[in-house]
């Protein structure tokens, strides 16, 4: 019965069969062509009258008998239609797509990536999807059920059983904020797939099924349409609901797009320029009309930088920077607003000292003394490494916290309380180095802070000691492919001491097989000299050999040192990188992209204390509460809601709002290319119900309730006026 | 009147009655048994009233004395009439033949059993009464007589004559003013259905001879109300064409024609002095005659 609705319009009729009747309204026409064949005869005498009154009103008569015929026909058509229950389609151009005889159960699926956020005529896309949302809801029938999902990059439910308030529906529809971040098809059908589930077990009464995707259909998102495991849930989805994908997308060719910000460098001290490079990628197809960037301090506007960038190309804008101030510091690069004003800006939070601070564990006098020249080899009037050396016995006489890095030069044995400390240094953040050396007992390094150890900070076992006895040139480092960041500055110059100068003694060190553990440098006979790992939101780096030319190896004869390696020039240069890679760790925890989580801990903070977090929001900000807990010695906090780019302060009711701890959130620059996909491309499920509507004006939307009461009661006024008019033309047309 | 007289006179009890003769019996005595008083006046001895001078009036009659005295023509009028004449005038077109679905009579039945009564009326009173009926032409014409037998001559023309033919009423009632010498009244038994202007005109002429015209148009009343509510075809009489029309849609249009035909022609005789008498065939007889007789006695008193 397709047909008939087809050839009414937009609607369908639950009880299509009855159309046939339809052809009843062929009666009046027929009835009154019978009349004109059947008549009495009158011999008449008044006649001239007759023939006067005929010539001047036939014209009138037939009107009135058209009028008559059409109202007569009108009332049959219209009753026939009234009882085949039309319903008003949802959305007309879908046809009868929309055509139900129960309950339905709309779901609808917003696409809540930032491009969405692109406006156009003073209406962003996702307030064009959000209106066409509330229609659909405005044109629900009563009875039918609404779940709400926001489509991101991690699918967000706001309405999980269906809700069959419209006002409710309405509500959550309007508070729908979107997301400074991507949306990822897969996950949304999976998320999709589970409700349905759900709902069809607790809401059996909702017979259809109609998932309605509000989306710009940008290419990062659709594209995954084509992965076979996409398709394959499609083709699940498709066999119990009905796909309709309302595009509120429009071409776009003009966005610009700060896609990074970094300092050039992380050691960041009070009173020393620093270089920051803001890369800037223009994913339009125009070139941009003199555009700038700004550069903002702590909110303040401190420098602007006009550049030119091609259609389709990228730039990088440098800026340079003196902090005068210690403490926490949001940088922010903005540029001019554009019609997607999301990814105009970027931050960037950090920590700025006076000097980074450095505490150096000698295990024997003068075993830290080349550490601590490396770490600052002139002589500043601001000092930028402040170093400590101290013995053995400060570990846990000092308040590690305090410094940003600490390094063990041949520290014999680490005990039980040692190796906690040290835990809860690097899980907070801090950076741990570990020299080896003639001292070193490896067996309390493996018992309490190897990867067996109840405070697993090590990335290997310690071995045994390897000597190099009876090769009088030792061996040397090795950097592989120098794909380590510690490795990687020395590519360019391989005759570097590193790779010359000889190590005679190490410990064997035997890898974990910790994905996360890297070597950076390994022996020339392929034993790991240097190994980097990651615990907790620290790193730490061992060294198989001494940091000091004083672990001597009396193995051999004459006696050797360990390692010379302190002693060449470029270990310095190998320091001061070890420094940037252990101070960007905590840069990289107060800079993380939308949707990943913030971290921190408080220092002496009471566990189940409370932290509050303040978030960006376009609308307001949003305040969330976060319990400190206990991790080890440390009290620490989390937070995932990261949905919105810009600034978060961390503060706790002991602590000031100027003392928050500042964090960066950012986006990911990748949604900024506002390439569509090409809808031609779609999967056939969504082929069918696929409508482009760039503004809400261009949906044509008609009510989706039954309307054969609407309709009955167009027949009984058009019988009323068939009555009146028969009445007053005295016809039976 | 007796009691049962007017039922008696209905035009459907009379149709049951066989002959024109019994008819008129039938309608005159119902009506003579309430009638005391002539009210066809004409000229005799016996002074009965002034009337005031009107110009043709006969100046033997002019009364000088009164004049004399107030300088205003008066006439003097006598009781008792001698001389009324009275001309029927029946007109016995084919339209007059009609007789709607629920008529007892035709019109030309109806006008002639109105001729034949009114007939026997005058001659009762010794007045003498003439007959025409004609239809283009005159198709019959019996001169004025008082004498009782006349009746029987009249009735016999009035049986005898049949409506057949196309009318022409003007003209015809131009030939009659110039054939009716002796002044009378002359009564006019017709549906009318002619040009208006050409029958007012014809009318004119008998006033213009002094006569006492009366008109008694005869309708049928299905011609006065057009109940049809059928398809119907209408099949025009005197050589009119035919119409298929729906009868309801029509009707107001018509009604309105007829009237404003009727109009004019009430308006014609009002400004000529004539009495006019609307009488349609379902209307009993003794009620148009004794409405239009008193009506007229208290004009001539």
């Amino acid at each position: 019965m397709l047909e008939f609705a087809i050839l009414f319009g937009i609607w369908p009729f639950v009880s299509t069969g009855l159309l046939w009747w339809g052809l009843a309204a062929s009666a009046p026409l027929a009835i009154h062509l019978w009349n004109r064949r059947k008549y009495d005869r009158e011999n008449w005498a008044a006649m001239p009258f007759l023939l006067t009154a005929m010539r001047k009103n036939s014209r009138r008569i037939r009107m009135e008998q058209l009028l008559l015929l059409a109202i007569r026909t009108l009332i049959l058509l219209i009753f026939v239609a009234a009882i085949a229950n039309p319903m008003i389609s949802f959305f007309s151009s879908f046809g009868t797509s929309l055509g139900t005889k129960g309950h339905t159960h709309y779901m609808l699926v917003l696409d809540g990536s930032y491009s969405m956020n692109y406006r156009q005529d003073e209406q962003s896309r996702f307030e064009t999807a959000q209106e066409l949302a509330l229609q659909l809801v405005d044109n629900s029938q009563q009875g039918d059920g609404f779940t709400l999902l926001l489509m991101a990059n991690k699918p967000h439910v706001v309405i999980a059983e269906p809700a069959f308030d419209p006002a409710d529906v309405r509500e959550e529809i309007y508070n729908l904020q979107l997301h400074h971040a991507g949306a990822r098809l897969q996950p949304t059908l999976n998320e999709i797939s589970r409700l349905l589930t759900q709902t069809t077990i607790h809401q059996p009464r909702l017979t259809e099924t109609k998932l309605c995707f509000f989306s710009d259909l940008c290419q990062t998102t659709w594209e995954s349409t084509s992965e076979a495991e996409v398709r394959h849930l499609l083709e699940n989805l498709a066999t119990n609901a009905e796909f309709i994908l309302l595009d509120v997308g429009q071409a776009a060719d003009n966005n610009l797009a700060i896609t990074s910000l970094f300092p050039t460098e992380s050691l960041i001290t009070v009173g020393r320029p620093i270089s920051w490079e803001v890369g800037i990628n223009n994913v339009g197809t125009q070139n941009s009309v003199n555009p700038s960037v700004g550069f903002f301090v702590d909110g303040k506007r401190v420098q602007a930088q006009a550049f030119e960038v091609d259609a389709k190309s990228s730039t990088s804008v440098r800026f340079r920077h003196k902090f005068i101030s210690a403490g926490e510091h949001m940088v922010e690069a903005r540029l001019s607003e554009d019609p997607l004003n999301i990814d105009n800006h970027r931050w960037f939070s950090l920590p700025v000292r006076e000097s980074v601070r450095v505490l150096c564990i000698a295990g024997k006098p003068g075993s830290a003394d080349n550490v601590a020249f490396a770490l600052e080899p002139f002589e500043h009037e601001l000092q930028r490494v402040q170093c400590e050396i101290v013995s053995e016995t400060a570990i846990m006489e000092k308040e590690l916290p305090d410094y940003d890095a600490v390094v063990l030069c041949n520290v014999g044995r680490i005990s039980r309380e040692e190796a906690t400390v040290l835990s809860d240094f690097v899980h907070a953040g801090g950076g741990l180095v570990v020299f080896l050396g003639d001292q070193v007992q490896a067996e309390s390094y493996n018992q309490y802070l190897g990867p067996d150890s109840q405070t697993p900070i090590l990335p290997t076992q310690i071995g045994d000691i390897i000597s190099t006895s009876g090769n009088d040139f030792g061996v040397h480092l090795e950097a592989g492919n120098f794909s380590h960041p510690l490795a990687a500055p020395f590519r360019e110059v391989p005759g570097s001491g590193l790779f010359t100068i000889p190590s005679y003694c190490y410990f064997k060190l035997i890898p974990n097989n910790d994905v996360q553990d890297r070597v950076a440098f390994s022996f020339q006979n392929q034993d790991i000299a240097v190994i980097e790992s990651f615990r907790g939101r620290g790193r730490c780096f061992l060294f198989a050999t001494a940091a000091s030319i004083i672990s001597i190896d009396n193995s051999q004869s004459p006696a050797m040192p360990w390692t010379a390696l302190p002693t060449v020039k470029d270990f310095v240069s190998l320091w001061q990188e070890m420094l940037s890679l252990l101070l960007s760790e905590r840069y990289q925890e107060r800079n993380v992209l939308v949707g990943e989580r913030l971290e921190g801990n408080e220092r002496g903070a009471t566990p189940g204390t409370s932290i509050t977090i303040h978030a960006p929001d376009s609308r307001t900000r949003r305040t969330h509460q976060r319990s400190l807990q206990e991790v080890g010695s440390n009290a620490e906090w989390s937070y995932e809601n990261t949905f919105w780019s810009g600034q978060y302060n961390a503060t706790t009711p002991d602590k000031s709002p100027t003392d928050s701890g500042i964090y960066a959130v950012n986006i990911d620059p990748t949604e900024s290319d506002l390439r569509r996909f090409d809808a031609n491309l779609l999967p056939h499920q969504f082929q069918r119900g696929f409508q482009h509507t760039p503004n809400t004006q261009s949906l044509n939307v008609a009510s989706p309730k039954p309307i054969f009461r609407e309709l009955l009661g167009c027949v009984f006024i058009l019988l009323l006026t068939e009555s009146i008019l028969a009445c007053r033309f005295g016809s039976r047309a | 009147m007796t009691e049962n007289s007017p039922k008696s006179l209905d035009p459907r009890t009379l149709a049951k009655l066989k002959g024109l003769q019994l008819r008129a019996k039938h309608i005159v005595e119902g009506y003579v048994a309430g009638l005391h008083r002539s009210p066809f006046r004409g000229f005799s001895i016996e002074f009965a009233e002034h009337r005031e001078y009107t110009p043709g009036d006969d100046l033997r009659y002019v009364d000088w004395k009164v004049f004399g005295r107030t300088d205003k023509i008066h006439l003097k009028q006598y009781e008792d009439e001698t001389n009324l004449v009275c001309y029927l005038v029946l007109d016995s077109s084919e339209s007059m033949q009609y007789q709607g679905p629920d008529s007892p009579l035709s019109k030309f039945e109806y006008a002639q059993c109105l001729a034949a009564a009114i007939a026997w009326l005058v001659l009762q009173q010794q007045d003498s009464v003439g007959l025409v009926t004609f239809d283009q032409i005159l198709r019959s014409n019996l001169r004025p007589s008082s004498r009782a037998s006349h009746l029987q001559q009249i009735l016999q023309v009035l049986d005898s004559t049949t409506p057949v033919s196309k009318t022409s009423l003007g003209p015809i009632f131009h030939e009659l003013a110039e054939r009716f010498t002796k002044r009378g009244v002359v009564i006019v038994l017709s549906d009318f259905l002619d040009d208006v202007d050409s029958l007012l005109a014809g009318l004119k002429h008998f006033q213009h001879r002094r006569h006492d015209v009366v008109l008694f148009h005869i309708m049928d009343p299905a011609e006065l109300e057009f109940p049809f509510t059928q398809p119907t075809l209408f099949q025009g009489m005197e050589s009119l064409p035919d119409l298929l029309t729906d009868p309801k849609s029509l009707r107001k249009a018509y009604l309105e024609e007829l009237q404003q035909f009727t109009s004019q022609i009430r308006a014609g005789c009002r400004r000529q002095g004539m009495d006019y008498r609307q009488c349609p065939t379902d209307h009993a007889f003794d009620l148009i005659l004794a409405n239009y007789l008193s009506q007229r006695s208290v004009k001539v008193t």
